[in-house]
This record gives structure tokens, C-alpha cells and sequence, in this order.
């Protein structure tokens, strides 16, 4: 289509592959080779072998990671929910209140997740509404920061069905409910599993609201890992790192298969 | 060409139709039914001022180019859309006002609109649970509803699983079900490919005759089908409803040249009208006598008033072609032919009437090639006057 | 979905004769209200704990912060990190997303996953990788090293504000990549065939037929990319160099580290005013380039 020589082909694809392979190839597999390694002194990690992993699933750890877990699943599915509804039913909407509803929805991808979480420290460490100090100020700050993809996903897919669905089912007879339970939601499954995960992903990256906010208690696993770089634990801090990933990806497939075929 | 063109009176509601039709209670009504969008300065109007009634068990086509108004039409029947000013009714009720799910309409569109997530008898039974239908009756209705398009053995496939043609009679299978008294198709056979549509076009006639009580709204822009299927047709232009009348007569004597010429194909010549008594018309093409038919129409009358512009409408296979020099006919050159297996198109350029051009279909076997001299006659029965509108 | 045509949604008929669409506005509303309380509230919270005082007028604060030399050192080095790396972002997504588009090879698809799966990782992974990369005592400096006989390698940036954008260049390409893929697919493959047929070298190909259909998307991709590196908290954080502070951090530090509150509410309100800005320049843009994403088609038949 573009390059019609093989030679200009092979080259352009040569320097490509260099690209691809530094940006995005070598740090995911750096991390990887980190967290196997004892010591990385020289050009390739040495003294591997999984002791890192074991400690990083020993008990402080692996309560990092089911904080995470928990908070990605409860985030999520209020996000999703919320998203939803609002997606829904602003399409209906008249057309003021429609256009009030994305901008507000999408605001937090405007506001660095910093700011968001100085914001719920000082609106929610006081009375009457007191969420400092739990486990909830985290999950509120996870929620309001996905909300924003959820409901832009649905919103995506909503404009993208074909209203010919909606009109065929109302002629048969429908009323307003079948058709939201019967046609709309079951065609929109697909980008609601896809908002499921991307919300899950994000949740468990998440590091500028939840270092603001979190208590004692309730540490994520990104917070941890912070923790460990900080005080210069390098390796089992790219353990941390690569079981993170392994858990998302887990939990990604886990809601693929929930969404069905 | 001054002066007001020679008109033909235009009735709204016309009341010919092949057999006997009940208008006491029509199963459709359009009552100046106008349909706009947008505000103020930006108003368009997608249908203007549109009336029609259509009697129970009668096919109604609307046709007419894209942009004309039909769908729209259609649509504000179904309750898609709803009407500026005017009203619809369906029997003696009002439904203006009332939302699609309480209309009790059957719809089929172009693109067949399936749930893709359900399968064929899950689709099919959807109005009738929608409308609460018994269980123990849905199964029945089903079966039925899937005999009478032929898709008995297909009840547990999905929608992706089928070919167009399946999927047509599928969604023609989900609106019969719920036993409609009104069946709305807009454009049902546009996504098929030619032969297809030759056979869906046979089986489409087929149900009518098997639901004589179903009065039926028809949308095309397909001349073909319109004359396959409906009653009467209503043809539209420019949002408006522009002629309305039955198969035959719009076919035969087309009030309008844009009728004329959407409908079937025609030759339209311009010429003047030099008198007309009772349905037979003398007028002259470049000059020329040429005899021609000025039909009136079942109510009204039509005057036809002297030297006055109009167009002689002559179909292609009404144009006879003869010897150059025969009695009666007019000499002419051929300038292109286009063989088309059956039959061949040749366009003439008739000398006698100032090089005006005329198509004429002729049998297959016909060789003769550009350049020839031909004589060229038009049968007075064949030359309808056509208003100049 | 085999039959089904994609159609614009139908314009709906003016309101002559509709009923007030009570029921929209009813079940929009509550989503709407836990936003603003949850989300718009505590922005709001912010503002005026940036004029919070004990010593009566609450511009104490902002000009104690805005006149500090770390603050402004701060705010340079955040538009100066942003630029760059939105410019490196534009240069490495551009090349990809050509190559990915018009030079075919088996396994296309399964890069484009992977740079789309980036998109899901934390941040600071990034520069946790370069550490035992591109680090002082990383892999890359140890192989230049062996091979140049010297005591160190010559790497020496992850401290500075060139870490920094190395990291975020590689993080936010993918933001680049995916619009201006989606802008490429959508040129019919037969314009560049002629072209080509016409005597055009691939670079004039390039030139006068793919890059002017992909300008909106460039520009979409590019101020989302610049947007959200402005905002960019993780990257940053990790590399914990003292000369590279950007705003976000610096809130962060103010606020748990030193425990200003106030002050890291001016600080916060100041970024959130620079984001919105050009959060809202970048929709009004998008909106002229596209002729309006949610403009109501008026379907005429």
C-alpha cells in the first residue's frame, strides 16, 4: 500500500521492531526479570529464583493485594452501575441536561487524581459525612476517577446501537422496561464487559488519590510498592509490581468469561 | 412555452378501486399529517400536509425518490415519530398521541432490525410476550406465524446464522405475529440482490392473498414492486403526496410527467395541444399532426384547452417501428441501440419532429445498427397527454 | 451481526405537541447529584481551603505559595516535562501507528493489542523498569561499561526531567497510537494505490494524502497526551529526584508530607484551573475538527 520494495519494507520494519521492543517490550519484561532476580549488577539479572515472589505473597503483602482486589471489584462494579444509569438515562434526557451530565461525568479525567484526593481529604475528614480513616474514602476516590470511563464507554456504545432495535421492540408492544431489560442491556453487554475491565485495570494502578487518602488500614498495593522503592527494597518491589499485573490480567479474563461468549 | 400548462383535476381520496373497498371505517387514516425538524429559521419539513386513507385488507405503495417524504410517512403511522401538526388514526381510534407499543402495528425494515442475542423463535415470540399472551398459546402462534413464511424448521437458530432472504421472512414472521391489522414495510426488499428479490417479491404477494383483512403500507423507490404488490399507489415528491390512484390507472394515464416518467419508464414529448374532443386529442409535435388519447379521469372532468403546452407519453414498447415511408409513420434515424438479450432499447432521433429523441424497446432478433432510416409510429391508444407539471 | 446497517439516530420532532420529558430528567438526576455531591463538592472544598487562614485574609496563602521559588520552579518543570514528552509522544505514535496502518505483517494484530494493553498498566512501572535499565547502576550502563572498559557507564538521567519524559514518552505513546490508527484505517486503501500509480513516492504519499485526513485525530491524541502528563503523579513520584518536582508531586508533599493542607489546596487549584482550561480547549477543538460529536442527524426520508 505504501512501500513497495521489499528493502524499504524490511527496513522500516526493522527500525519498528527496535521501537516496539525498547518502549514497550523492555520494561514489562524488565520488571518480570527483576522480581526472579537476587541482584542486577551487571548487563543481565543474576541469582533468580523465586524468593521474591514468596515474600511478596507472605501476610503484609498479600493484604496489599486483597485490599487491592477488593477495592478494584467494589470501585468497579459502583462505577459500572452508576455509569450506566447515567449513560441510560441521559439519552433520554432533554438535550441541556444531556450535555450538563457528560461534562460533569467527564471531569475527573480533567482533574489530576492528586487534587481529587486533597479534595475528599478535606470534604470527608469531618463531620457530618466522615470517611477519612476508612477503607470507603479509598473506594469513593477509586469510584468518582472510573466513573468518568465507564460512562464514556457506555455512552460510546449507546450512540453506536442502531435504534431500529428499540423501534422494532416498541411496535411489537414493548413497554419501557422490556425493552431496557430484554434489548438495550443484553446488546450492550459487550462494552459493558469492557468498561468492567478497563475500570478493574485502572483501579488497581491507581497511585495519586489513594497516596492522599488511604489509612493505615486499608493500604493498596500500589501504596506498597511505593513504600518498598522508597526505602530502596528494589526487587521485591518489582515482585509486587509483576503480581500485580498477574492479578489484573486474572481478574480481566475472570469478567471476559462473566460477560459470556 | 407560455401560459398555464394544461392541468388535470387532482382528487385527494380517490375512490376507484379494483373491487368493492369499505371506507366506512379505513384502517389508516393521515389527516394533514405534517412532520418538521428543527427551530425556528431551520425548519425542514420531512412530510407536508400529507392525507391518505387506506381501506382494511388494501396495500397502499408510497413511492417516490429518496428524500420525498415516505418513510416519514411511515414512521409517524408506526409512532417514531411524531407529527408536528395533523393526526393518524388507525380504525376509529386517535393514536396520534399514543406511544408505538400500544398501537398493535406490524413493522418490517430495511434492515430487518433482528435481535441479534435471541434466537429466531425467541424473536418471533417477542410481541406476544410483550402483550402478555398465555404461555400455553405462545407456542402455537409461533409455529404459526413461522409456517406462513416458510421458516418452520429454523426456530432455534440465531439471527447471524441466516441469509438475508431468511432474515427478511423472519422479521416478516415477528410482525404477522402478533396478528397486526395494519402491516408497515419500509423498503423490505432493498438489501436483497436482484433474483432474490424476484422470489421474495412472489412470496410478499402470496401473503397478501393469504391475509385478506391486513391492510398493508408499502415504502419503496422501486417502480417494480409497487406495481407487483400494491392496490393503489401514492406517489410522493418533495415531501408531499404528488398523485395517488390505482395501479392500473396511474400506469395507463399518468396525471403528471413526473409520475409519468418515475413510474415505468416513458417517453415524454413535448408538444401543444391542438384540440381535444371527448378522449380524443390532436397535437402537434415540431409542427406535426399526431393523434393521441386524453383520458378523463373517473371523477372530475379535465379540459384540455387549445395550443397550450403538454407531453405526449409514449412507453418504449408501445413504439413501433416500420419501413421509412410507411403509412402513417414518421421518419426517423436510429442513434444507438443496446441489446439486452430478450429485447433491444433503440433510441431514435425523429426528423420529422425536429431531431426530438424517442427510446423504443423492439424484439431481441432486431439487428438494425445506428444510422438507419426508419419510420416510427406511435398507436393513438398507446399516446397518453400528460399535464406539463 | 450480519444485516443489520449502521444509521444515524433519528432526529426527534420539535416539542410542539410533546410532553415535558419529565421522566428523563427524573432518572437522570440522581447519578447526576452523587457526582456533584462526591466529586464536584470536594473540588469545591478545595477552593476555599486555599483561602482557609487563621490570619484573617485568605490570599495568605495563595501569595505565600504562588511567590515561593519552589512553586514556580515547579510549575516550570511541569509544562516544560509536558510539552516534551507530548512531542516525543506525537513522533514515536505517529511513526507506529503508520507502520501498524500501511506496512502489513503477520502479527500486526498482536502489537496492537500490546501497545493497547499498556494502556492498562500503572505508571510507575514504567520507571521502576528504567531503574534497572537505564540506571546509574542499571543493565544498559553495566553493558556499555563491559564493553567500553570504563569504571560507569555514561547514563545518567534518570534523575532529571529527562527520565522523566524517557518514562512518559513510553507510557502515553498508546494514547497517540489508537486514535491516529482508527484515522488511518478509515482512508480507503485505494487513494494511496493510485497515488502510488500516479508517480508519488511513498514520503509525497504520505505527505499530501494520509497526513491531512489523520490531522484531527493527531490533534485529539496529542492534547488528550498533553492533558494527562500534566497530570501525571506515578512516574514522577518513582524517580524521587530532588531537581524534578512537578506540581501533582508537590501537592502530595505539601499535603502529607508537610501537612499544609492550605497550601496544597493552591496548589491544587491552580493545576485543576490549568487542566480544565485545556481539558475544555481540547473538547471545543475536537467538536469544530469533527462537525460535533453529538450533533443530531436529520434523517430526511
Amino acid at each position: 500500500m505504501l512501500l513497495w520494495t521489499r528493502r524499504s519494507r524490511a527496513l522500516i520494519l526493522g527500525v519498528f521492531a527496535v521501537v516496539v521492543t525498547v518502549v514497550f517490550v523492555a520494561p514489562i519484561a524488565t520488571v518480570i526479570a527483576a522480581a526472579l532476580a537476587g541482584s542486577w549488577t551487571g548487563p543481565l539479572p543474576s541469582d533468580l529464583g523465586g524468593r521474591n515472589f514468596a515474600t511478596a505473597l507472605s501476610d503484609e503483602n498479600l493484604a496489599s493485594l486483597t485490599v487491592s482486589l477488593q477495592t478494584a471489584f467494589v470501585a468497579g462494579a459502583l462505577a459500572l452501575v452508576v455509569g450506566t444509569w447515567a449513560a441510560l438515562a441521559a439519552r433520554e434526557a432533554p438535550t441541556w441536561l444531556r450535555r450538563i451530565t457528560d461534562a460533569v461525568f467527564h471531569l475527573p479525567i480533567a482533574i489530576p487524581s492528586v487534587a481529587i484526593g486533597l479534595g475528599l481529604l478535606i470534604a470527608f475528614n469531618s463531620r457530618p459525612l466522615l470517611l477519612g480513616g476508612t477503607k470507603w474514602i479509598v473506594i469513593l476516590a477509586h469510584t468518582i476517577l472510573v466513573l468518568a470511563f465507564t460512562f464514556s464507554t457506555v455512552s460510546a456504545a449507546l450512540d453506536r446501537l442502531d435504534p431500529a432495535y428499540r423501534q422494532a421492540a416498541e411496535s411489537l408492544g414493548a413497554g419501557p422496561t422490556r425493552v431496557l431489560l430484554r434489548i438495550t442491556l443484553p446488546l450492550l453487554l459487550p462494552a459493558l464487559g469492557a468498561a468492567a475491565g478497563l475500570s478493574i485495570a485502572l483501579s488497581m494502578g491507581e497511585l495519586g488519590a489513594t497516596v492522599m487518602v488511604y489509612p493505615a488500614t486499608w493500604k493498596t498495593l500500589p501504596v506498597s510498592i511505593f513504600g518498598l522503592t522508597d526505602r530502596g527494597q528494589v526487587f521485591l518491589a518489582a515482585a509486587d509490581t509483576t503480581l500485580l499485573l498477574a492479578v489484573t490480567l486474572l481478574a480481566l479474563l475472570v469478567v471476559g468469561r462473566i460477560r459470556g461468549r | 412555452m407560455s401560459g398555464t400548462p394544461a392541468r388535470r383535476a387532482q382528487p385527494s381520496h380517490t375512490t376507484a378501486v379494483r373491487g368493492v373497498t369499505d371506507f366506512s371505517a379505513p384502517a389508516i387514516t393521515f389527516d394533514r399529517v405534517t412532520v418538521g425538524y428543527g427551530r425556528g429559521k431551520g425548519v425542514t419539513h420531512a412530510l407536508i400536509d400529507f392525507n391518505l386513507r387506506v381501506g382494511r385488507g388494501e396495500t397502499v405503495a408510497l413511492l417516490g425518490p429518496s428524500g420525498s417524504g415516505k418513510s416519514t410517512a411511515l414512521k409517524a403511522l408506526a409512532g417514531f415519530v411524531r407529527p408536528t401538526s395533523g393526526s393518524v388514526r388507525l380504525g376509529s381510534r386517535d393514536v396520534t398521541d399514543l406511544p408505538p407499543a400500544k398501537r398493535g402495528i406490524g413493522v418490517v425494515v430495511q434492515s430487518y432490525a433482528l435481535f441479534p442475542h435471541m434466537r429466531v423463535a425467541d424473536n418471533v415470540a417477542f410481541g406476544l410476550r410483550s402483550q402478555r399472551v398465555p404461555r400455553a398459546q405462545i407456542g402455537a402462534r409461533v409455529a404459526e406465524a413461522l409456517d406462513m413464511v416458510g421458516m418452520s424448521a429454523y426456530g432455534k437458530r440465531l439471527p447471524r446464522e441466516l441469509s438475508g432472504g431468511q432474515q427478511q421472512r423472519i422479521a416478516i414472521a415477528r410482525a404477522l405475529a402478533i396478528r397486526p391489522s395494519v402491516l408497515l414495510l419500509d423498503e423490505p426488499l432493498a438489501a436483497l440482490d436482484a433474483r432474490l428479490r424476484e422470489s421474495m417479491l412472489g412470496e410478499l404477494s402470496r401473503l397478501r392473498a393469504a391475509l385478506p383483512d391486513t391492510a398493508m403500507l408499502y415504502v419503496t423507490h422501486d417502480q417494480s414492486e409497487a406495481l407487483a404488490l400494491a392496490d393503489r399507489i401514492a406517489v410522493m415528491r418533495n415531501s408531499r403526496l404528488a398523485d395517488i390512484d390505482t395501479v392500473e390507472n396511474l400506469w395507463k394515464w399518468p396525471p403528471s410527467s413526473f409520475t409519468a416518467e418515475f413510474l415505468g419508464g416513458a417517453n415524454l414529448l413535448p408538444c401543444t395541444v391542438t384540440r381535444v374532443i371527448g378522449t380524443s386529442a390532436l397535437v402537434s409535435i415540431g409542427g406535426v399532426p399526431v393523434t393521441a388519447t386524453a383520458p378523463q379521469p373517473d371523477i372530475g372532468h379535465v379540459e384540455w384547452e387549445s395550443d397550450l403546452p403538454a407531453f405526449l407519453c409514449v412507453r418504449p414498447h408501445a413504439v413501433t417501428l416500420t419501413a421509412p415511408g410507411a403509412r402513417g409513420s414518421f421518419s426517423a434515424r436510429i442513434v444507438s441501440t443496446v441489446w439486452r438479450g430478450s429485447t433491444t432499447r433503440i433510441t431514435l432521433a425523429v426528423d420529422d419532429f425536429e431531431g426530438v429523441q424517442v427510446d423504443a424497446d423492439v424484439s431481441g432478433h432486431d439487428q438494425r445498427g445506428p444510422g438507419t432510416v426508419v419510420g416510427v409510429q406511435f398507436p393513438s391508444d398507446g399516446s397518453v397527454l400528460v399535464p406539463a407539471t | 451481526m450480519t444485516a443489520t446497517l449502521e444509521r444515524p439516530p433519528a432526529a426527534t420532532a420539535p416539542l410542539s405537541r410533546e410532553p415535558f420529558r419529565w421522566r428523563g430528567i427524573a432518572w437522570t438526576l440522581p447519578p447526576l447529584l452523587l457526582v456533584l455531591g462526591f466529586a464536584v463538592y470536594p473540588m469545591a472544598r478545595v477552593l476555599t481551603e486555599s483561602l482557609d487562614s487563621e490570619t484573617g485574609s485568605g490570599l495568605d496563602n495563595w501569595s505565600r505559595v504562588l511567590g515561593s521559588e519552589l512553586f514556580r520552579t515547579a510549575l516550570w518543570r511541569t509544562v516544560q516535562i509536558a510539552a516534551l514528552s507530548t512531542l516525543g509522544c506525537v513522533i514515536v505514535g505517529t511513526f507506529l501507528a503508520l507502520v501498524l496502518a500501511f506496512v502489513p505483517f503477520t502479527g500486526s494484530k498482536v502489537v496492537g493489542r500490546l501497545i493497547d494493553a499498556v494502556l492498562s498498566l500503572p505508571s510507575f512501572l514504567i520507571t521502576l523498569a528504567f531503574t534497572f535499565l537505564y540506571g546509574t547502576a542499571g543493565a544498559v550502563n553495566a553493558l556499555i561499561a563491559r564493553i567500553t572498559g570504563d569504571a560507569d557507564g555514561p547514563l545518567n538521567f534518570l534523575g532529571t526531567p529527562l527520565g522523566v519524559i524517557a518514562a512518559e514518552v513510553t507510557f502515553f505513546t498508546p494514547f497517540v497510537v489508537r486514535p491516529l490508527l482508527a484515522a488511518f484505517t478509515q482512508i480507503p486503501r485505494e487513494q494511496l494505490d493510485v497515488a502510488a500509480s500516479l508517480g508519488a513516492s511513498p514520503l509525497r504519499v504520505l505527505r499530501t494524502v494520509v497526513m491531512p485526513e489523520a490531522w484531527p485525530a493527531l490533534l485529539a491524541g496529542g492534547s488528550l497526551v498533553l492533558l494527562l502528563t500534566l497530570n501525571e503523579f506515578g512516574i514522577v513520584l518513582f524517580t524521587g529526584a530532588k531537581d524534578v518536582v512537578t506540581l501533582p508531586v508537590l501537592i502530595y508533599t505539601r499535603g502529607i508530607v508537610t501537612f499544609d493542607l492550605p497550601g496544597a489546596a493552591v496548589i491544587a487549584t491552580v493545576q485543576v484551573v490549568l487542566s480544565l482550561t485545556l481539558y475544555c480547549t481540547y473538547r471545543f477543538v475536537f467538536a469544530t475538527l469533527t462537525g460535533g460529536s453529538r450533533a443530531a442527524v436529520d434523517e430526511k426520508v
